[in-house]
């Protein structure tokens, strides 16, 4: 078995481990170097695409390893990326951005974790590697490959972010002060735990003449940022490019919910069911809608499709109507109102009005 | 309180203090220490002294000496700073602290109902639910659990660990949860492959995982199917009806259930029969509500997440009582009766004016007081009665 955490290849996957900081400040490259040097244009490109990455796409590629060269870009180029992302100083992007490695470094550990056969050990060994690096105290369960055991005060540390219901302490079967996670459940709080690590000490205090000599990287991602923002401000937009729904008419509730999705932040249970009926109701399709949930930090594909066919009434049921403000108001899901606000009783209402009355200006616009 | 009672009073305690075993709580110099004086506000007005820190035992038990209060506490924190003020402590982590008091999990409208004799029991019954969450699922040793009468209507339980003094309120929150199965979701205990396809096993039965909450749901089923099978239809409609809130066609198909010896085989198993939803709701509801660790639905959960709060200095005494704020043991704790085990006042016979209708059972006798009565009793009951409000010397 290799150690894989020392083979650069392996290693430039997980930038964020101490094991990778450690070999950037034994490498000898300077910071001088890094953000100047000829030699590591390639580290830089890749360190601005690894944030125009989470802008665009909300997680980051990995690259297929053929090199010792390219471990190397691959791995200086994390160091750079957080040195644009704290010039940048923008709380959101940092946010958005420490989300993206995270998932980007989730996936790779899910496929990792899960193989099977020959690389079975390897697959262990990954998971406990992880235990160590952020303090997550694990054993398998005697006789499993798919199960461990964490004790509480470990997984509390890393779940509390987690809306979902099933990962809520009490419905975990805790006994004796541990609980069992399926092997794709614990690395999906190692994400949690990288996300922290990750977004902790960002936006790191570089000097301004640093910032100054990599503006041209910044500039741009500054450009991607802004049109990423105009285009969800303006519209929604669809994998298509249309735009169908009219987003400047709903109401702060919904608005508020999709612009938190948007951002990475976790949105309550209430309020996801709140706006995913809410958008059915207006003639969003569920794929769409699954479309918006895909940015959310507990993003799970399966169980978001289930809710969302649940609420479009696919179970047999009746589709769920999007909740009037008075319940609106009672799980706290109201938040600023507005003048609109005052005349309607359900954000449904609110939409279809504020509706007709831009239709209404428009047109006498075009008239005057 | 006049001023004479109060001196009284004052006296009792100081001898008290003179003597008391003191628990010094772990990492005392790094706690904040907060106390109420028998001074000329108390007790309409609880003027709490706080910000203060010792930095060795003996400072502590001379200060103790000398002001013999009302109240004692401690911060279930430690900090850096323990004397600065609140932003400036510099906070290190905090023991978890489980405060469970008779107006917690009786609501407000029941109290009345309550004597103090009953609170006490009801308490007692919650806390023992308690112990069992702690030691089984949260894994803690004995050891480790400081169990305390707060000297008044609670328990607390005070647990210092390395491994809990690191948690934040949040998680601290979680744990509050767990007690009282708030969020409990008894579909995430039942064992079927709902995974990829989305589709569910066949039409066989379900399993219970017998973990955490799944085993005391499980328990929990079978003891309320038991009850209702016993019951007549009439009132088993009843309960089922009030703990489940469940409609009439639900609540028979349960009692169906319950009647059925081969079901009932299968559930003792751990098989569940499919049922349907309103029915799994009402189950669910039915049996957290007599498993869970009750607290009436206020912010004063019994698990405070508060990690900055002061709770009671064990063994010192309570001054709305009188009774010694006792720590216990768990093996005993079935034993411990709070009205003989936490008095430490003495027989002599005191004469005692009384302002208010009152009583109270003391070391096994009961007394009866009333209004405008001149009456002599021990010690210990006068101490108690003045501490209460109800007589002066
Ligand atoms: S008043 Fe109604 S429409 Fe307006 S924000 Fe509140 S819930 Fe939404």
């Amino acid at each position: 078995m290799t150690d894989w955490h020392a083979e650069p290849a392996h290693l430039c996957l997980y930038p964020f481990l101490l094991a990778a900081s450690k070999r950037v400040e034994e490498s000898g490259v300077t910071l001088e170097n890094l953000i100047s040097s000829a030699v590591f244009e390639r580290a830089r490109l890749r360190g601005k695409s690894r944030i125009t990455e989470a802008i665009k796409e909300g997680t980051i590629r990995k690259p297929v390893i053929i090199s010792d060269t390219q471990a190397e870009m691959e791995l200086l180029s994390y160091p750079f990326a957080r040195i644009l992302v704290s010039c940048i100083r923008d709380e959101r992007l940092v946010r958005r951005y420490a989300l993206s490695e995270a998932k980007a470094a989730h996936e790779k550990l899910l496929e990792e974790s899960s193989r099977r056969g020959s690389s079975a050990s390897a697959s262990a060994n990954i998971i406990y590697r992880m235990s160590e690096e952020f303090g997550i105290r694990m054993d398998f369960l005697a006789g499993e490959r798919e199960q461990v055991q964490v004790p509480f005060v470990d997984y509390l540390r890393f779940t509390t972010n987690l809306r979902d219901k099933r990962w809520k302490l009490v419905n975990r079967g805790l006994g004796k002060g541990k609980l069992k996670l399926r092997k794709a459940e614990f690395v999906r709080i190692v994400q949690e735990a990288i996300y922290e690590r990750i977004k902790k000490d960002l936006p790191l205090d570089v000097p301004e003449d640093i910032c100054k000599a990599i503006s041209r990287y910044t500039e741009d991602i500054k450009h991607e940022l802004e049109e990423m923002r105009n285009a969800a401000g303006y519209g929604f937009e669809l994998d298509s490019g249309a735009v169908v729904k009219d987003p400047s008419c709903f109401p702060p509730c919904i608005s508020y919910v999709l612009s938190n999705l948007k951002e990475g932040v976790n949105v309550p249970h209430g309020a996801r069911f709140a706006v995913t009926a809410f958008l059915l109701n207006i003639g969003l399709s569920k794929e769409e809608i699954i479309g918006i949930y895909r940015n959310s930090p507990d993003f799970d594909e399966e169980r978001t499709r289930y809710q969302v066919e649940h609420i479009a009434g696919d179970k047999g049921g009746v589709q769920y109507t999007a909740p009037s403000c008075d319940t609106m108001r009672t799980y706290g899901n109201c938040v600023e109102t507005d003048e609109i606000c005052e005349k309607v009783s359900h954000p449904l209402n609110y939409y279809k009005y504020k509706l007709k009355l831009k239709q209404k200006q428009e047109q006498k616009q075009k008239t005057e | 309180m006049n001023e004479k009672t109060k001196l009284f009073v004052r006296r009792k305690f100081e001898e008290y203090y003179r003597y008391a075993r003191i628990s010094i709580p772990k990492d005392f110099w790094m706690r904040e220490w907060g106390f109420v004086f028998l001074d000329h506000y108390f007790p309409e007005k609880l003027v709490m002294r706080r910000h203060k820190s010792f930095a060795t035992e003996k400072e502590l038990a001379n200060y103790l000496r000398e002001n013999a209060p009302a109240h004692a506490y401690h911060s279930a924190a430690i900090y850096k700073y323990p004397a600065a003020e609140m932003a400036n402590k510099g906070w290190l982590g905090a023991d978890l602290i489980f405060d469970l008091d008779a107006d917690h999990i009786v609501s407000e409208t029941e109290l009345e109902q309550y004597s103090y004799e009953d609170l006490l029991v009801q308490v007692k019954k919650e806390t023992e639910k308690l112990i069992d969450f702690m030691l089984n699922d949260f894994g803690f040793q004995e050891k480790d659990m400081e169990l305390v009468f707060s000297g008044s209507r609670g328990y607390h339980i005070h647990i210092g660990t390395k491994e809990v003094r690191g948690l934040g309120s949040r998680e601290r929150r979680e744990i509050v949860d767990y007690v009282m199965g708030t969020g409990l979701d008894m579909k995430s205990f039942i064992d079927m492959q709902e995974g990829h396809s989305g589709k569910m096993r066949g039409r066989e039965d379900l399993r219970l995982v017998p973990e955490g909450w799944g085993k005391r749901l499980l328990k929990g089923l079978i003891d309320l199917l038991h009850e209702i099978a016993e019951m007549e239809e009439k009132k088993a409609m009843e309960k089922l009806k009030q703990v489940g809130e469940l409609k009439d066609k639900n609540a028979r198909s349960i009692i169906k259930i319950a009647k059925d010896d081969t079901v009932m085989e299968r559930i003792e198993k751990g098989q569940i029969p499919r049922f349907g939803k309103q029915i799994w709701e009402g189950i669910t509801k039915a049996v957290t509500k007599t498993v869970r660790v009750k607290s009436a639905d206020r912010v004063d959960e019994p698990v405070t997440s508060d990690i900055k709060r002061l709770i009671r200095l064990p063994n010192s005494l309570h001054g709305k009582s009188s009774l010694a704020v006792k720590p216990l043991r768990i093996e005993t704790f079935k034993a411990f009766n709070p009205l003989d085990d936490a008095v430490v006042f003495g027989d002599s016979p005191v004469e005692i004016t009384v302002s208010r209708n009152s009583s109270i059972k003391l070391k096994g006798e009961t007394y009866k007081v009333e209004q405008g009565e001149v009456v002599s009793v021990p010690e210990h009951v006068a101490v108690y009665f003045m501490c209460r409000g109800v007589a002066e010397i």
